[in-house]
């Protein structure tokens, strides 16, 4: 305990202004990849992140007058601090270049994130980590990095950092549901990107997608991992939340939700709320390994998963059976009822197939100095033309000197191209749990 | 001035058979300061057979796959080329001719860039040859082959550079004769047709590389007084040896109606006759040096004099004299070498322009909206139709080309991202 003591108090001392890193974690394992991008996102956060990060214009700050412009973030604080009035008056190709020189080191840990396994530790609360911020910074700083390279006819680069952002968004979802949730709107940003630069790909590139994307599809999806997590962390926290509920004897909560478990509750003895809570646990994580199970059938009969799965019975109705039920019915994660967040993944998946298929058609253009006239002439490896969206091939044409690939998607899903953007957030009720 | 340009056009031909060193053959002496003699040594580096066969096979190869063959259709199947299997992928015998014909190749041509450049023949006669011209244009084929590697192995910045240098040796080959000029514009068009397959693939860098080359191409002016000087001179001191031997010039008809009266001219009447071509040859040459005054876009937008008629049955010796002239003057004129020429700028004001606008997107990471986002008076005027060069945003990527040059009609050098289908629009590319 001493020791534990001794280290906050050193730690303190040595940075009054304590980083994510030192509240986050009590001392470094250097096994957990999380410690890395945290490292990353405090020294990002230190030099200024937001100036870059939110970099406009003088012209189109003036036009957006505080309004969202697509793929920038506006919300940069006012007023201007010295160092972004220093760069609003650079180009966005000089913006990014100072970029890619003061942010290395933290690209670097990145780099050395991804070499490790990655988890929140036991002490945090997911619901209390800002892994939105740091999905969403470290994806834009290495697509960033990305677009330097490019500029800097450094496609090799390009690829390496467009596919380290992709192994730090799959590393990095397994740690929690919402790290899954904003793990698949940043690959479909870096999916856009590699679309934007599918000209640019060599032969030697090629094959590293091909590698990525197929090693990536080959591992067991990382949002079953996120899925776990969120069962487990709901079944460790849902203890203190019937605890609480129990305490507050008559109900002075204005949820609903919360004054009718504390109706049902009455009168419960300590024991029997004690046992209570073990039962709900159980019950969260049984229905947890239930869910995950299924999704270990073929990829195609996802979304069915969704139509055969029974409705879990809705807390409103007021003959709710007792109260054990009604926790853990409230405690189910959303995505266990809304298909939206599994189509979202199977979009993703989707785009990680086309972004390997594109990589066979450029491999073949430069193999051959024209475009497959079918997808049979790739000869491909069996399994990769088929799409599990629509349980069809891909689709592939040939339009004069260029082509078009996609999926036909799904009724949930629509049409998917590699560069096309995710249904938007407002569909996915699980984007605000 | 159609004697050089026929008999060159022979020696086009003759270039492919002729045995030993060009650079022997065409500098006895070399100085080792100009150009052109590293040129003729970067031939000789080539061969003349060996690209022939990777490029035919090559040929081969494409129209296999690109139109399938039926099983009833007979295909001529060209010999293999050396080191090449019949199962090596396009890309793997491009590899080949590269590494056996490229990379030495073209070290030279950039050496020979550096210095300056000079037709190393002091004197042309009617028995000059220029084997060297057929040999130069291959070299412009095995330049867009090594960089077609380079673009694939992600190389841009040596592909960039072996292409720039390659429009650097077409231009340094321009004037000293007009036939030289073409083959210098046709092999520029060579080098333009590789970049507009790679524009999507072009970093910043590369972009700013290419606007400052291509700069500095269209600064240096094209040396057209001194050309047409030189075949004057030629054609000046050529005209006893046409007049001993008019079938050289003579179009067959007309050889077989004057030919015979020509040869059969008394001394006194062949002297009036030399008179009268050289008098003609002097008027033709003084209306050019005129024309070459005026503003570049009524170069191109002129008419070829008309020559009167030749009456067959007329054996006088003014008729023989205007059947001479007539033939010694270019039969497509020279407006439609100035209109090669406009249109060879052109293009290369486009691509100088394509290369701007690649520059606007990587530091504004968007396409500008309109020209004078990214071009000034200078680069963006097309100085032929003397309006802006046409530029519009279309569906995520853009068009810009020019309406073109009389004649020849619109130009373009197409940017084609490879994921997005583009509607191939009414104007035709040229290249």
């Amino acid at each position: 305990m001493f020791g534990t003591l001794a280290l906050v108090i050193s730690l303190t001392i040595q940075q009054p202004a304590q980083g994510l890193f030192e509240r986050t974690f009590l001392e470094s394992t250097g096994r957990n990849g999380m410690e890395e991008y945290v490292r990353a996102f405090d020294s990002m956060q230190k030099t200024e992140w937001s100036s870059y990060a939110g970099w406009m214009t003088v012209e189109d700050r003036a036009l957006a007058q505080g309004k969202r412009v697509s793929g920038r973030f506006v919300d940069t604080p006012a007023p201007l601090s010295p160092q972004a009035k220093r760069l609003e008056i650079l180009s966005y190709l000089k913006v990014r270049q100072e970029e890619v020189r003061v942010f290395q080191r933290a690209w670097d840990l990145v780099g050395d994130g991804n070499e490790k396994p990655c988890y929140l530790p036991s002490t945090m609360l997911p619901s209390t980590f800002p892994i939105v911020s740091i999905g969403r910074s470290i994806s834009k700083l290495g697509r960033d990095f990305a677009y330097v390279a490019a500029s800097d006819g450094r496609s090799d680069l390009m690829v390496d950092y467009l596919t380290r952002v992709l192994t730090f968004l799959d590393n990095s979802c397994r740690s929690s549901f919402m790290a899954a949730l904003v793990s698949v709107s940043n690959q479909a940003a870096v999916c856009g990107d590699f679309a934007d630069n599918l000209d640019r790909i060599s032969m030697q590139d090629a094959v590293r997608i091909e590698k990525a994307t197929s090693s990536l599809l080959s591992e067991r999806p990382s949002f079953l991992e996120a899925f776990d997590a969120a069962f487990r962390n709901d079944a460790a926290n849902v203890d203190r939340a019937i605890r609480s509920a129990a305490n507050l004897a008559g109900g002075s909560s204005k949820d609903r939700t919360e004054q009718r478990m504390v109706r049902v509750m009455h009168g419960m003895s300590s024991a029997d709320v004690e046992q209570m809570i073990g039962r709900v646990q159980k019950s969260i994580l049984d229905t947890g390994l239930q869910f995950t199970s299924r999704f270990s059938s073929p990829e195609e009969t996802w979304l069915s998963i969704y139509a055969n799965s029974q409705e879990p019975r809705d807390p409103e109705i007021e003959n709710q059976a007792d109260a054990e039920e009604l926790w853990t019915s409230h405690w189910t994660p959303p995505f266990v009822t809304n298909p939206m967040t599994v189509a979202r993944v199977l979009i993703c998946r989707a785009k990680l197939r086309l972004l390997r298929l594109h990589s066979e058609v450029i491999l073949f253009r430069w193999n051959h100095n024209r475009l497959p006239r079918n997808v049979e002439e790739l000869a491909l490896p069996e399994g990769y033309a088929f799409d599990p969206v629509s349980k069809k091939p891909f689709v592939y044409e040939v339009k004069g000197k260029n082509y078009r690939l996609y999926s036909l998607g799904a009724k949930e899903t629509g049409p998917i191209d590699l560069g096309s953007p995710l249904p938007s957030a407002s569909d996915d009720a699980d984007t605000n749990p | 001035m159609v004697l050089l340009t026929s008999l060159l056009a022979l020696s086009l031909m003759n270039g492919r058979q002729a045995d030993g060193s060009l650079l022997s053959r065409v500098v006895p002496i070399p100085t080792g300061k100009n150009g052109y003699e590293d040129y003729l040594r970067a031939a000789d580096m080539a061969g003349k057979q060996l690209w022939g066969s990777y490029e035919n096979w090559l040929g081969y190869r494409q129209s296999v796959g690109s139109t399938g063959v039926r099983a009833d259709e007979e295909v001529s199947v060209p010999p293999i080329p050396p080191g090449v299997n019949p199962d090596m992928s396009d890309l793997a015998v491009r590899k080949i001719a590269n590494e056996r014909l490229g990379g030495g190749a073209y070290e030279i041509i950039r050496v020979g860039n550096l210095k300056a450049v000079y037709d190393p023949r002091r004197d042309l006669s009617v028995e000059t040859m220029f084997p060297e011209f057929a040999q130069f244009k291959m070299l412009a084929k095995i330049g867009i082959n090594k960089a077609y590697v380079e673009f694939s192995e992600g190389r841009t910045d040596q592909a960039v550079g072996d292409l720039l240098e390659g429009l650097k040796f077409s231009r340094s080959i321009f004037g000293g004769t007009l036939i030289s000029s073409l083959v210098s514009i046709g092999m520029q068009a060579i080098f333009l047709s590789e970049f507009q397959r790679h524009l999507g693939q072009l970093s910043y860098s590369d972009a700013r590389l290419i606007d400052r080359t291509c700069k500095s191409l269209l600064d240096t002016p094209y040396p057209l007084v001194e050309t047409y000087k030189r075949e004057y001179s030629l054609a000046v001191n050529s005209v006893d040896h046409v007049i001993d031997n008019p079938s050289l010039v003579l179009e067959d008809e007309i050889e077989k109606a004057f030919g015979p009266a020509i040869q059969n001219l008394s001394e006194p009447d062949k002297h009036q006759l030399k008179g009268l071509v050289l008098q003609g040859l002097q008027s033709r040459y003084d209306a050019l040096l005129q024309e070459l005054n005026e503003p570049g876009s009524s170069l191109v937008r002129g008419r070829d004099p008309q020559d009167p008629p030749t009456a067959l049955d007329d054996k006088s010796v003014s008729n023989l004299a205007l059947a001479m002239l007539n033939a010694l003057r270019s039969k497509s004129g020279n407006l439609q070498i100035h209109r090669a020429i406009a249109r060879g700028k052109v293009q290369l004001m486009l691509l100088r322009l394509h290369a701007k606008v690649i520059q606007y997107h990587w530091q504004n990471y968007r396409w500008p909206t309109k020209i004078e986002e990214f071009a000034d008076a200078s680069s963006g005027i097309d100085p032929y139709s003397e309006q802006p060069f046409h530029y519009e945003l279309k569906e995520g990527s853009y068009r810009l080309y020019s309406t073109g040059v009389p004649g020849f009609g619109p130009i373009e050098l197409k940017y084609r991202p490879l994921p997005t289908p583009q509607d191939s629009g009414p104007v035709p590319p040229l290249l």
